[in-house]
């Protein structure tokens, strides 16, 4: 049988004033306050430092990635999780790379259509989406023919398929993002990470 | 024996192993400094200060260090953050396990540790002492959570006390009889 909506309500507030007073009852005790915030600290730098730690390994600065767009279909889908590297090997033709506009937020996930390298090693890259008809001339900067290497984040080296879709549902609904990640870092300080 | 002046400590669920332990731990760090059992802050200090330089090396990563300038540097400070890490979970795995307070009985570091194993309804409450690889004392009591905690979820404090205190002359007889 449905709960009447007053009751429903009344349980709700008893639970909030439950962790309500539990919060005020961890700052009471410094000492437990200080070790719980600490833990918190060090559960957020976990990821943080797990992150950095592949940057350094595979020397690129975004090294796991999520495919936003179908242009890349049927080899990438949308919501695919792919591992990038940057090491000192020479992009060729057929590569999947990930470069960044300057002055675009988002980063896009083509295969290298042409590669020209001058004598100076600067390098001037053509990219094209598997599923779209033309190259990536119109997605470039105004004036902007080739893409080149400071623009490159990255060599597709593995991918998940289909890992990345809490990351695109995160995307399109931030809220979700602030009430997750708000919620467990609550729960952590008032002791219930257990 | 006095009851200490102590709020009641109710376990919101009493379902939830989280909530039966947070009560009677709540109630473990309140009481016993009021009693007048001296607390030990070693272990509690050596892992807040080890948490504190895995902060450090994080933040020093995340906000100072630029990438890929500073590769090296960041390379440093996650091999750093995580071997302070890892020392950290050591002394949680192997010194403080599950328990709730350091105290001093008889001039030893006593560590009280309450557990309930998963889907129990037994809560253990044990003295724990470690001086050196040969000397160990460790005395404990497990009933149902029930000896404890009445319908509404509130903590008897008397009976979880006097419980307790039982523990403390038992680990004095063992330690004495150690010594």
């Amino acid at each position: 049988m449905a709960q009447p909506p007053n009751i429903r309500g009344m349980e709700a507030f008893e639970i909030l004033r439950q962790y309500t007073n539990e919060l005020r009852d961890v700052a009471k005790r410094p000492r437990s306050f200080l070790t719980q915030v600490l833990n918190l600290g060090c559960i957020v730098f976990s990821a943080l430092m797990l992150w950095k730690g592949l940057m350094v390994v595979t020397k690129s600065e975004s090294p796991v990635v999520v495919v936003l767009s179908g242009s890349m279909e049927p080899g990438l889908q949308r919501g695919d999780i792919l591992f990038l590297s940057l090491y000192s090997e020479p992009f060729i033709p057929g590569d999947v790379v990930v470069f960044q506009i300057e002055g675009r937020d988002i980063p896009i996930v083509h295969r290298i259509m042409n590669v020209h390298e001058k004598d100076d090693g600067k390098l001037a890259v053509l990219t094209k989406g598997d599923n779209n008809t033309v190259g990536d001339r119109g997605l470039y900067a105004t004036r902007q023919m080739f893409i080149s290497r400071k623009e490159m984040m990255g060599r597709a080296q593995v991918f998940l398929p289909h890992a990345g879709m809490i990351t695109i549902w995160l995307n399109d609904w931030p809220w979700l993002k602030y009430v997750l990640i708000g919620s467990m870092g609550f729960f952590v300080i008032i002791g219930r990470d257990t | 024996m006095e009851l200490p002046d102590v709020d009641d400590k109710k376990a919101g669920n009493l379902y939830s192993k989280t909530d039966l332990l947070k009560a009677a731990s709540e109630f473990f760090n309140d009481a016993l400094p009021r009693m007048g059992f001296q607390e030990d802050h070693f272990w509690t200090n050596i892992r807040i200060i080890l948490c504190m330089i895995c902060c450090s090396f994080g933040c020093y990563a995340q906000f100072v260090l630029k990438f890929p300038k500073d590769r090296i540097y960041i390379g440093v400070c996650v091999a750093g953050y995580f071997l302070f890490s890892g020392l950290v979970a050591f002394i949680d795995m192997f010194v403080i396990k599950t328990s709730v307070i350091c105290i001093k009985v008889s001039g030893q570091t006593v560590f009280v540790d309450v557990t309930m194993l998963p889907f129990s309804q037994d809560m253990e409450i044990g003295l724990r002492n470690r001086i050196g690889p040969k000397r160990k004392a460790e005395v404990s009591y497990k009933t149902s959570v029930g000896h404890y905690f009445d319908s509404d979820g509130y903590l008897g404090q008397e009976e979880i006390l006097a419980e307790f205190m039982k523990l403390v002359k038992k680990f004095e007889k063992e330690h004495s009889k150690e010594a």
